[in-house]
């Protein structure tokens, strides 16, 4: 018997957060949708109102993992589940990157996730399962103007990597999925001849799309992927193992 | 020798200025600059405490950055000491495991920012013996070398220095 998936995801309504949730409840499970902008979601939720449940929420308040736990277990029970896709991208050589800035990274990119997953911890631990997934980024290898979002899913690497070895013998695992260029609307309002260098340099020839990373993430929730656990895997098309620009 | 750099970890600094191995100061003219960052002690809270250390890093080494490719000659090396446990991952210590993942990418960027001018950045993971460095003496002479002025193609790396404890393992 499967056991059923109730999800809590962030940043779900953004184009890789609402390919996740789409092919979450594809697969039966209930989710627990949180982003800034709640429009997408209320369509969501409206489209399932019984396995999906829309709340909005600013990733950088305390409260929110709390709060989404709290919804999670009244509409659905307990949650089975964290994937965090929620992320804020701003680009500054490092000569020019206002520190104040270079916080806010951290804070959106990393406290923020942080806190959810000490918030849904708890709820995993009693229940002697649980997958939490990260939405990193190739970025964590480092990434030329973007010191800060870098640094913070560097944290997050490191942090799954603790955690992970903290919770392994609990049934919970902790990974990171580190997506390459991924066709995204934020991606295709590049100029186009940064994204026809940036896609000239992937091997398998194409930008990444949401549904590879929906289906890693869909692998890594299974109770088949028990075994993998404090990894970062690489969603990148090879670019990671290539030449870089 | 006789080079000059930055330790503004006080007892990091005395301890590699006893070994004579290195000459330690604070002068704006320096061509090192090496940290041994840990989390803040100001917050209980793991991911703040990172995030508070690792922007006290990037302010620092920034500014010696600044000051280093202004220079009519570009002279600069950052060198960033972080527990090897850390690195690894320590079920035992979150704060310092997220810290050190910060660190390694954020020792990357840096890395490929600045290696045009010849500036490098390099992180050197150490062991902990009773809550301090160990094996301090090779940890100074590997960063007397990191630091040396002759050397602009160690860029980006990490570089453990715990007597192999890391084979065998997947490294971050």
């Amino acid at each position: 018997m499967t056991r059923p998936v109730i999800a809590i995801v962030t940043g779900a309504a953004g184009a890789i957060g609402a390919a996740i949730v789409e092919r979450l409840l594809i697969e039966g499970a209930r989710v627990v949708a949180t982003d800034l902008d709640p429009g997408p979601l209320d369509a969501a939720a409206a489209a399932a109102p019984d396995r999906v449940a829309a709340v909005q929420g600013d990733i950088t308040d305390p409260a929110l993992g709390s709060q989404l736990v709290g919804v999670a277990i009244q509409r659905f029970g307990a949650p089975t589940a964290l994937i965090g896709c929620s992320g804020w991208l701003r680009d500054a050589r490092i000569q020019n990157m206002e520190p104040e800035l270079f916080r806010r990274l951290l804070d959106i990119n990393m406290v923020g996730p942080g806190r959810l997953m000490a918030a849904i911890l708890p709820a995993l631990r009693e229940q002697g399962y649980g997958r939490i997934i990260s939405i990193a980024s190739r970025a964590w290898l480092g990434n030329f103007g973007s010191s800060g979002y870098s640094a913070a899913k560097g944290g997050l690497v490191g942090a799954s990597r603790s955690l992970a070895l903290a919770h392994a013998a609990r049934g919970i695992t902790v990974n990171c999925i580190a997506p390459g260029f991924i066709d995204t609307p934020m991606a295709r309002s590049m100029p186009q001849d940064i994204v026809r260098r940036v896609v000239d340099a992937i091997p398998v020839g194409r930008a990444g799309t949401t549904d590879d990373v929906a289906a890693l993430v869909s692998f890594l929730l299974s109770e088949a992927s028990g075994y993998i656990t404090g990894q970062t895997i690489l969603c990148c098309g090879g670019r990671s193992i290539s030449n870089p620009i | 020798m006789n080079r000059v750099i930055i330790v503004p970890d006080a007892d990091l600094r005395a301890s590699l200025a006893e070994r004579g191995l290195v000459t330690v100061d604070r002068s704006e003219a320096s061509g090192g600059l090496i940290l041994r960052p840990r989390p803040s002690q100001e917050t209980h809270d793991s991911w703040s405490a990172a995030a508070q250390a690792t922007e006290e890093v990037f302010r620092a080494a920034q500014a010696f950055m600044a000051s280093a490719t202004s220079r009519a000659t570009p002279a600069g090396h950052l060198v960033i000491l972080i527990p090897a446990d850390h690195a690894m991952g320590d079920p035992e210590d979150l704060a310092g495991s997220i810290l050190a993942g910060t660190l390694i990418s954020l020792v990357r960027t840096f890395a490929l920012e600045f290696r045009k001018p010849g500036l490098t950045a390099n992180c050197v993971f150490f062991d902990v013996s009773n809550g301090d460095i160990d094996g301090l003496d090779t940890i100074a002479e590997l960063v007397s070398m990191l630091t040396s002025q002759t050397q602009p193609l160690i860029n980006g790396q990490e570089i453990f220095a715990s007597g192999g404890r890391d084979s065998g393992r997947r490294r971050p």
